[in-house]
């Protein structure tokens, strides 16, 4: 079937195509070049007057996986406010701050989302993170796989392995698990705080294997360049939310050593300790230090005011926040000599200072990183807020007026503390394009996502203008995932499965005689038994498998 | 001729232990190392009498399918209940519950209850088997010796010497507190296990007292009472826990006193909780079995509840004590249920005669129960999936072992979907 895409207004970065008014032809859920005149077109939309751009892809989001589920489990308070009822073709289930998987597919697509990257799979976790995401229709999804806290790897690096060693192990543990990057989470710190380590800085040992989240850092940046994984490491770095970690952050960028890496909600890595308040915004350090080292690319990790919850891996930082959880109930979980997770409900007051003030300092990074190419734009859902708020979002960068307004009513301390009022930016729907398809699609290596070009994935969004971009943002015209129409006029019209993003890096399989005995001395799970293969994920009810090229240094 | 599998995954427990050998011979399966009582009866399980029947008389599946189909639409309140399957089979019993407007219940739904109501109330501190393998210096058990739950807990997490730690290769202290049997059944096991006696009931009192005396309170003691004579094994418990480097908690919900069983956990949290104010601790929930835990799971991520929902309003409704399998039954407000027990051919609880769907192995005795009994495939002996293991993070691969000509439970749930 052929379908053209009549008259819009096509915005698509990674072709550097800024508002051209053209039309896009759609065969066998690709774009094609126009056909030749003679063709008889099966289907046309009209889209005079209406922006097109590719669909939108969450880079990271906490969409399956233990955590989040134990999140649900948490708070079925959160769940009552929104329950959801199913229709003709749509399964019901409930929302807000973690909705559940169907809820997820149908609220990311009706924004005009058609990707999202779950970024922290423990491995031990695989089959749980996987099954999850293929309970959640329409968009295509992925996931990062934990490293930097297993006592293997802790214990390799203890023995002085060479790199070599520990590159072979992260090829393999992405092969296992179907990964698409690989995270670290507090490098050293969640295996640390299994031994009752309360913190652990950069350059700090940890009590017990001779490693320091620096020389982890380094490792897995090593490893992750070396196999030539499209995406750099993505870090969650040490201290997160301690006043005063700017500096951590700093030093984390040097540590990086000129190998690409990515900080992720970096929001929550970006706070000073000066003030009568002992509790400043660290952004403008940072993004002047990130706007001269290329080889950084990051994802905010925005706070939105309301109640939502914070799931992480961070066991020693979430353990610690447990005395701000609202209401008061936590998770903590040690998992498996492989990591854990913490799970702490959340509040964000905006008359309350530390709060404003975190609001203040997400958005000072975004207008303060001059680069959209190497920023994304994230909540780090659920974190600092549901994925819902992108639209609102989008409007505070877009709309200096708005954004002024809504400063306005933050606690005056934190007003007083933030350059936010004196920024002027206002952030272009070409820019708006780069944060949420072009950038991140280029940082995973998805070469037919997050563009219009001819050979893509027929991945398509259509909006209305709109002067205010949040009604815009909420509710496209029309939504296309690979070629079929899912959404019309906000409303879901079709339910296709997604495909699996993945990388398949190669490695010397004499790993496996290392991992063979140990699993056998420590684990309780058999090897042959933790990987999980092709046919049984695509059993899941998956649209397929699509691996992206890894190129090895 | 019989062929041999290697590291087979056993469905029959929430252990779930991967190491089992197989012994194929022609279409029965023999566990011959590494296999339990539990995991050598269950897969030595007959598929004969592969026939769906409707009201005891022989019937294609077709026929059962369409027959179940008209029962689950004349209903005004289904219940889909005993949910012993794999994650394929969960999804596809919830799909169809809420085509149907059903509520949803597991066979062990007390048990997982039991433990969400206290994670809703206050969260909890807990911890997996690998770590309790290697990490564990101490392990309590409250009300359970771990093996009549689990038959190779003891053998896989408690009898090898921990590992990792800050002092590697020291042994492992393990207690009880609970009936004087459990002591003696764990002392089996662990000959230096030690055990604090007391009654079911005595648990939450036992509790608070080792709480109170962990924390150094002076407890004003009566002379009666379940801890008479108990203070001194408190007391050197209390040390024991206090200079340890990481202590694990276990209970088992399913066998605890039941209307105790959210009280006793609660307090096991709080110790985990005290602990981990110096040291590190933490808690483990024991049992999972017939797919309790790959339930909660599946049933968490499609409603964002954990069991216990009902759709009848056709958005899903949480309500722990409403939505339970026996109130709905005892109550009368469910007019059919649909049982589904794919590991063994377990009976459904029979207060009241309703028409009665039953998806098990092939059982003649089901079978004169059920309105409708559809014989399915044991996920983990006759077909491919996923169970989730006790500790609520690992999700193990079944495998078909056995060749069969019967239908998978997630396949006949979407025949059944399919008719309505």
């Amino acid at each position: 079937m052929l379908t053209r895409l009549a008259n819009g207004t096509i915005i698509d970065p990674a072709h550097g195509v800024n508002a051209v008014q053209r039309d896009i032809f759609i065969e066998d859920g690709r774009i094609v070049r126009a056909p030749a005149a003679m063709r008889k077109i099966d289907r046309e939309y009209d889209l005079s007057g209406n922006i097109v751009m590719a669909g939108a892809l969450d880079i990271h989001t906490h969409i399956g996986g233990g955590k989040v589920n134990i999140a649900r489990v948490l708070l079925p308070e959160d769940h009552e406010q929104d329950p959801v009822a199913p229709s003709a073709g749509r399964r019901g289930g409930s929302g807000r701050a973690v909705p559940s998987t169907f809820v997820t597919g149908y609220r990311y697509a009706e924004m005009g989302y058609t990707a999202c990257f779950e970024p922290a799979m423990l491995p031990a976790n695989t089959r749980q993170a996987h099954l999850e995401m293929a309970d959640i229709p329409i968009v295509d999804a992925g996931a990062y796989v934990l490293m930097g806290n297993d006592d293997f790897l802790l214990q390799l690096m203890s023995d002085g392995a060479p790199q070599a060693l520990i590159t072979d192990y992260v090829a393999w543990t992405m092969r296992a698990t179907q990964a698409l990057a690989v995270k670290v989470v507090n490098p050293g710190g969640i295996n640390a705080f299994k031994f009752n380590q309360r913190k652990l800085d950069l350059d700090e040992r940890h009590a017990v294997y001779d490693v320091t989240p620096r020389s982890i850092l380094r490792a897995l940046c090593t490893a992750v360049h070396d196999l030539g994984i499209p995406h750099p490491l993505h870090v969650h770095g040490c201290n997160l939310g301690v006043p005063g970690n700017d500096a951590t952050t700093l030093d984390t960028i040097t540590a990086a050593d000129g190998l690409r890496m990515h900080l992720t909600h970096l929001q929550f890595h970006a706070y000073g300790k000066e003030g009568d308040r002992k509790f400043s915004s660290g952004a403008a350090r940072i993004a002047e230090r990130i706007n001269a080292a290329q080889n950084i690319s990051l994802d905010v990790g925005q706070i939105m005011f309301g109640r939502t919850v914070t799931a992480s891996g961070d066991t020693m930082l979430q353990f610690r926040g447990a005395k701000h959880a609202h209401p008061k109930k936590t998770v903590t979980m040690d998992i498996e000599c492989d990591a854990g997770c913490g799970v702490v409900p959340f509040n964000y007051r905006s008359r309350n200072f530390v709060n404003a003030l975190q609001w203040c300092v997400g958005l000072e990074l975004f207008l303060l990183i001059n680069d959209p190419w190497r920023i994304f734009l994230t909540t780090d859902h659920p974190n600092g807020a549901p994925f819902t708020c992108y639209p609102h979002l989008i409007r505070l960068l877009m709309d200096r007026e708005y954004r002024l307004e809504m400063l306005s009513g933050l606690h005056p301390a934190a007003r007083q503390h933030s350059i936010l009022a004196s920024l002027t930016r206002e952030y272009s729907l070409y820019e708006i394009a780069i944060l949420t398809r072009a950038a991140p699609a280029r940082s995973l290596g998805l070469g037919d996502r997050g563009h219009l070009g001819v050979g893509a994935a027929a991945d398509v969004v259509v909006y209305r203008k709109r002067r205010n971009m949040e009604e815009m943002f909420s509710s496209p015209r029309l939504v296309f995932k690979d070629g079929k129409p899912v959404v019309q006029d906000g409303r879901i019209i079709d339910t296709p499965a997604g495909t699996v993003h993945r990388v398949a890096p190669e490695f010397d399989p004499a790993i496996a005689r290392r991992l063979q005995r140990y699993f056998d001395r420590y684990h309780t799970v058999r090897l042959g038994n933790f990987r999980l293969g092709d046919d049984e994920l695509l059993s899941y009810g998956r649209a397929g498998l699509s691996t992206h090229s890894c190129l090895p240094v | 001729m019989s062929t041999t599998i290697k590291d087979v995954t056993c469905p029959f427990c929430g252990l779930h232990c991967d190491d089992l050998m197989v012994a194929m011979d022609g279409d029965t399966a023999r566990v011959v190392a590494r296999g339990c009582d539990r995991a050598v009866s269950g897969f030595a399980q007959s598929g004969a009498d592969p026939r769906a029947r409707v009201q005891g008389l022989p019937v294609t599946l077709d026929q059962a399918v369409k027959h179940a189909a008209r029962v689950l639409k004349r209903s005004h309140q289904p219940l889909i209940a005993g949910m012993a399957t794999d994650a394929s089979g969960c999804r596809a019993a919830l799909a169809l519950a809420e085509k149907t407007g059903a509520a949803v219940d597991h066979m062990h739904g007390h048990a997982v209850i039991s433990n969400a109501l206290v994670v809703q109330r206050r969260g909890w501190i807990m911890t997996t088997l690998t770590e309790l393998r290697n990490r564990a210096d101490l392990v309590l058990l409250l009300g359970t010796d771990g093996d009549s739950v689990n038959p190779r807990f003891t053998e896989r997490c408690l009898q090898p010497r921990p590992t990792m730690g800050r002092k590697p290769r020291r042994s492992r202290q393990v207690a009880v507190i609970g009936a004087a049997a459990l002591g003696r059944s764990l002392k089996r096991q662990i000959s230096s296990a030690t055990s604090i006696t007391c009654r079911p009931n005595d648990l939450p009192e036992m509790l608070s007292v080792l709480r109170a005396t962990l924390s150094g309170q002076a407890i004003p003691l009566p002379r009666k009472g379940p801890h008479a004579g108990r203070m001194p094994a408190l007391k050197k418990l209390a040390a024991r826990l206090r200079s340890a480097h990481y202590a694990v908690v276990a209970w088992a919900p399913g066998q605890l006193a039941s209307e105790l069983a959210d009280i006793v956990i609660e307090g096991a949290c709080e110790l985990v909780a005290d602990l981990n104010r110096f040291t590190r601790a933490a808690g483990l929930s024991l049992g999972g079995s017939d797919g309790a835990i790959t339930a909660l799971n599946v049933c968490a991520w499609q409603t964002g509840y954990p069991l216990r929902v009902n759709f009848a309003g056709g958005a899903p409704e949480y309500n722990p004590s409403r939505n339970a399998c026996e109130a709905l039954l005892e109550r009368r407000e469910a007019d059919a249920l649909l049982w589904i027990s794919t590991l063994h051919p377990l009976p459904p609880p029979q207060r009241r005669r309703i028409p009665t769907i039953i998806l098990a192995p092939p059982s003649r005795r089901l079978a004169a129960l059920a309105e409708v009994f559809i014989p399915v495939a044991i996920p983990g002996l006759d077909a491919a999936g996923t169970m989730f293991r006790l500790d609520n993070v690992v999700g193990l691969p079944l495998r078909a072992v056995r060749g069969t000509t019967l239908p998978g439970a997630a396949d006949v749930l979407n025949q059944i979907r399919g008719c309505i």
